[in-house]
């Protein structure tokens, strides 16, 4: 049965051209987010030698300065913490490609793991964004999660729609049955060598794809999130397979079968997909873009206008901050006034940054929620997560930046609010941002856990539509009889 | 003959319960999208009146302050939402909603409302609009199987032309009948979307409105035509139903879901977008050959003085009769904004080149051509966003160079400062956009509009060439 399996296997051009065309799209899958994991990593370079670069300047301009050279004007002033705090020295905090970018590439220039550190706390305008033609963003990027998620199951479907049908409609389907003592028995090693056929397309098409652009195997993680990002990929394939079987009983000519695939197909992939996604976001109560932008536009204002009244507050509560000599106070308070601005300005958009915050956590719980309806969606969710694109990778981000942020207020704002100059000797003490790559998890359980929940909803929709397709052989011999296709 | 074969071919379908599901399914499907996107496109218009104004009020209610540093203050403006983006959002979610106008930066729009979308941002369009361009077609493809090669193959083919129909005949009705159904369908679905449209509030009157709805119709309509006409054609030339069928599905889902990705990531290739940063070290590169208009000490500004001084027979900036760094400011700026004109210039280009390559799709399935037709209707394409643009960067320049003239005409003795108030803030009007009209849309996607009635031609040949029917026992 084997034999015939293989051999019937060998003889279908069409499985063999979606098998080839699944190793293909894999591979362009990966060039193209080796194109972007290769943009990021020049990216996050390029930023990590311009802020050496900035601090090397920065130690020359106060050596210079402490020599007796020209001073700058006051707002850019190297001297002045608060002018080294929000102007001369931030930096732009990003992260390098994680350890499996070649593998998926999310969705670059909506939302870069970027963000740029304030005098007080983040600010929604403040929010980092990169140019991105938004017709490309709209049509939507070509990389293996893609394949996986959208193509695999269009050839797991032209592998194996219609085995048993075709069969029927020439004739042999009562000679296969007089061969074996179940159509079970005979069909079951067709399913499973297309099934070892899906696994050699993904294993030639990602190993391939990662053996040509180069992957760290020794990151920490990558190796069982490799593992995992396979075996959820050939869980796909095995949905779709399992599905095909389940049709395959329903006595319908190959071609209706092909249809019901492909409705299938088109729910899974773009009609529940888009009922949900502006449901998603219409059911969380959130801050849009543009109110965001308008209060924080508002926020800015009011805390210009506030600064002096709040810099008097404060020498009012602390005498003691107020330096011994008269001719520093004026630099001394200007600095305390920006100070005061960004304070302001923080605690006016804490709010607003918390709803949005909130929002998003909220969103993404119900997409988690909405996941279990979609195997699709649910997919989609793991394969992110695994190649550092997915909501995890940005809480990480989101962490990482804002301990980072406070390391720099620790450093920056005892030495405005002393009146303390900067010298060349303080660059070297300056918080440096180093966070790990995206989707790097130091341990098994780690990258387990970041793609648990949406990996067992595959599993269970995979289980289920087997035991459905099981069932469904296993009620009833197939009807032998021959009609035409 | 032709009208009776239509008019039980529609009978037929009309009375099959597949038939009915399907579209009741698209139905479904398209509604439950429109719904939602009408009530956050009435939300997004709601607000953005409301942002308008409030910074215009915050403009205005600013305090005695230097002109110049009112500019850097500057002001923002909000992209503004049409009626017909409820049906076609296109790239508005792609695009930031708002741009910030101050002195001597013109930016990108910033905080595209994608960034809320969750990670299923990443699953491309899901709007109304791409749903209808991409299950109407898909829909001919099944109905005009079961009503083409399914008769052949049942036989009733060979009864038909016993009873004295042309093949051509056969196929000209099997093709009304098929196209009469799609279109009720089309019209239920496009008739709810553009009704539930009318409701969201936009600034465009209705009979423009009524107008652009018409053409959407019409573009929609066309669309499933061609395909109906595509599909009943081949159908009937080939030999087996079950080739038609995997052409026909292969064609549709390459032009509708895998043409166009493949074709993005080479269009991103072959011109790179740059970014954020590297725009911004071109455009301070530009700067490098212009003066900077707050810095006097910079030799070219001195050479600019010095002309100053000579144009008025004056020996020092004293004696000009106007204040020389409001001057400056302005003609520095007016460099800067050549200079941020060349560079958003050629992002704009390079994007029209990326979406060149991208509309490619559009020769093998007309999906592409009718997606960039509805997206120019609906105002919702890079034209229309690169119009606006273009809108709020002359704004910017008024608004600049309304402050930095009214220091150079307000001197003041030296070390007092000039304060403007409310009288100033006021003489800059407030951004008002007027939309261009239907002949930039006509231009927008003149490409598209060929290559859609290319598809039209390609159709009727299908539909009026002559065929051998074979017909089978």
């Amino acid at each position: 049965m084997i034999r015939f399996a293989w051999k019937a296997l060998l003889a279908d051009r069409l499985a063999l051209a979606a098998l080839a065309a699944l190793v293909l799209a894999l591979l362009f899958g990966c060039w193209n987010a080796d194109r972007a994991r290769d943009s990021q990593l020049e990216r996050w370079t390029a930023l990590q030698a311009a802020q050496a670069e900035s601090l090397q300047s920065l130690r020359q301009d106060l050596e210079a300065l402490a020599a007796g050279g020209e001073a700058p004007p006051a707002w850019v002033d190297p001297r002045r913490p608060a002018a080294l705090a929000t102007l001369v020295a931030i930096p732009t905090l990003s992260a390098p490609p994680s350890p499996l970018a070649v593998l998926g590439m999310g969705v670059p220039g909506v939302q870069p793991l970027e963000a740029k550190p304030t005098l007080a706390g983040a600010a929604p305008e403040y929010a980092q964004e990169e140019l991105a033609n938004p017709e490309g963003l709209l049509t939507g990027r070509f990389d293996p999660v893609f394949v996986v998620v959208f193509l695999l199951p269009l050839v797991a479907i032209a592998l194996a729609f219609d085995l048993l049908a075709r069969d029927r409609a020439r004739g042999l389907l009562p000679l296969a049955l007089a061969c074996a003592p179940s159509a079970w028995a005979v069909y079951a090693p067709h399913y499973a060598l297309r099934a070892l056929g899906l696994l050699l397309a993904l294993g030639l098409g990602t190993g391939g794809g990662l053996l040509l652009f180069g992957f760290d195997a020794s990151l920490p993680g990558a190796l069982p999130a490799l593992g995992l990002w396979l075996a959820l990929a050939l869980l796909h394939g095995l949905l779709w397979l399992a599905a095909c079987a389940a049709l395959a009983r329903l006595q319908a000519s190959g071609t209706v079968q092909a249809l019901l695939l492909m409705a299938l197909w088109v729910a899974a992939t773009a009609a529940v997909p888009a009922v949900v996604s502006p449901l998603l976001e219409l059911s969380v109560e959130s801050p849009s873009r543009t109110t965001s932008a308008h209060l924080a536009r508002e926020a800015r204002w009011k805390s210009w206008d506030e600064k002096e009244q709040r810099t008097d507050r404060l020498l009012m509560q602390h005498p003691e901050l107020r330096p011994a000599s008269a001719s520093e106070e004026e630099a001394w308070r200007e600095q305390l006034e920006t100070l005061a601005y960004h304070r302001g300005m923080a605690e006016a958009t804490a709010p607003l940054i918390e709803g949005l915050e909130r929002a998003a956590r909220e969103r993404q719980r119900r997409a988690a929620h909405v996941a279990w309806f979609s195997p699709s969606l649910a997919l989609l969710g793991a394969l992110d997560e695994l190649t550092g694109t997915g909501p995890s990778a940005r809480l990480a981000f989101d962490r990482a930046a804002n301990a980072f942020q406070a390391s720099w207020n620790a450093f920056f704002i005892p030495r405005i609010e002393a009146g303390q100059p900067f010298t060349a000797a303080d660059v070297a003490q300056i918080p440096e941002f180093r966070p790990g790559p995206p989707g790097a998890h130091s341990s098994l359980t780690g990258t387990v856990a970041a793609a648990a929940e949406p990996a067992l909803i595959l599993l269970l929709w995979t289980l289920a539509v087997a035991a459905l397709g099981w069932f469904r052989w296993t009620r009833a011999e197939p009807d032998a009889s021959s009609r035409p296709d | 003959m032709i009208a009776h074969i239509a008019r039980n071919e529609l009978r037929c379908l009309l009375r099959d319960g597949r038939f009915l599901a399907a579209a009741a399914l698209i139905l479904v499907v398209v509604l439950a999208a429109l719904g939602s996107s009408a009530v956050s496109r009435a939300q997004a218009s709601a607000e953005r009146n409301q942002a308008r104004s409030h910074v215009r009020e915050l403009w205005l209610g600013q305090e005695p302050t230097n002109p110049h540093s009112a500019t850097h203050y500057g002001t923002y403006v909000f992209k503004p939402v049409t009626r017909l983006s409820a049906f076609d959002t296109g790239i508005d979610p792609y695009t930031g909603v708002v741009a910030h106008l101050e002195s001597h930066v013109q930016r990108e729009f910033s905080e595209r409302p994608v960034r809320d979308s969750a990670s299923l941002g990443r699953l491309g369009e899901t709007g109304p609009g791409f749903l209808l361009c991409a299950l109407l077609p898909l829909l001919a493809i099944f109905l005009s199987q079961a009503a083409v090669a399914g008769e052949r193959e049942s036989g009733l083919l060979g009864q038909n032309l016993a009873l004295g129909a042309t093949p051509r005949a056969w196929l000209l009705g099997k093709f009304l009948g098929l196209s009469a159904a799609l279109g009720l369908v089309t019209t239920l679905a496009v008739g709810a979307c553009l009704s539930a449209a009318a409701f969201v509030p936009g600034e465009e009157s209705l009979a423009e409105f009524a107008a652009r709805s018409l053409a959407l119709y019409a573009t929609i309509l066309l669309l499933v035509a061609v395909v109906a006409a595509l599909s009943v054609g081949l159908a009937a030339r080939c030999r087996s139903g079950r080739t038609a069928l995997a052409l026909l599905l292969s064609a549709w889902g390459l032009g509708t879901f895998l043409l166009p990705r493949t074709l993005n990531e080479i269009a991103e290739a072959q011109r790179a977008t740059p970014t954020a940063r590297a725009l911004e070290q071109q455009a301070h590169a530009l700067f490098s050959a212009g003066f900077d208009g707050h810095d006097p000490n910079d030799q070219r500004a001195q050479r600019r003085i010095a002309e100053l001084l000579a144009a008025n027979g004056a020996s020092s900036v004293d004696e000009l009769p106007f204040d020389i760094g409001g001057v400056l400011m302005q003609e520095g700026e007016e460099y800067q904004a050549r200079a941020y004109a060349a560079v958003f210039g050629k992002l704009w280009t390079d994007w029209r080149a990326q979406n060149g390559i991208r509309d490619l799709a559009g020769l093998v399935w007309p999906f592409a051509a009718a997606r960039r037709i509805s997206m120019a209707i609906s105002a919702t394409d890079l034209e229309h966003h690169v119009d606006f643009a273009r809108a709020a960067e002359t704004y910017r320049g008024v608004l600049v160079k309304t402050m930095n003239m009214a220091i150079a005409n307000n001197k003041r003795p030296a070390g007092e400062r000039y304060l403007a108030g409310r009288e100033l803030w006021a003489t800059v009007p407030d951004f008002a956009y007027r939309r261009p009209g239907f002949d930039f849309v006509l231009g927008a996607a003149s490409k598209a509009l060929a290559v859609l009635l290319g598809w039209c031609s390609l159709g009727l040949l299908a539909l009026l060439l002559p065929w051998r029917a074979e017909v089978r026992p």
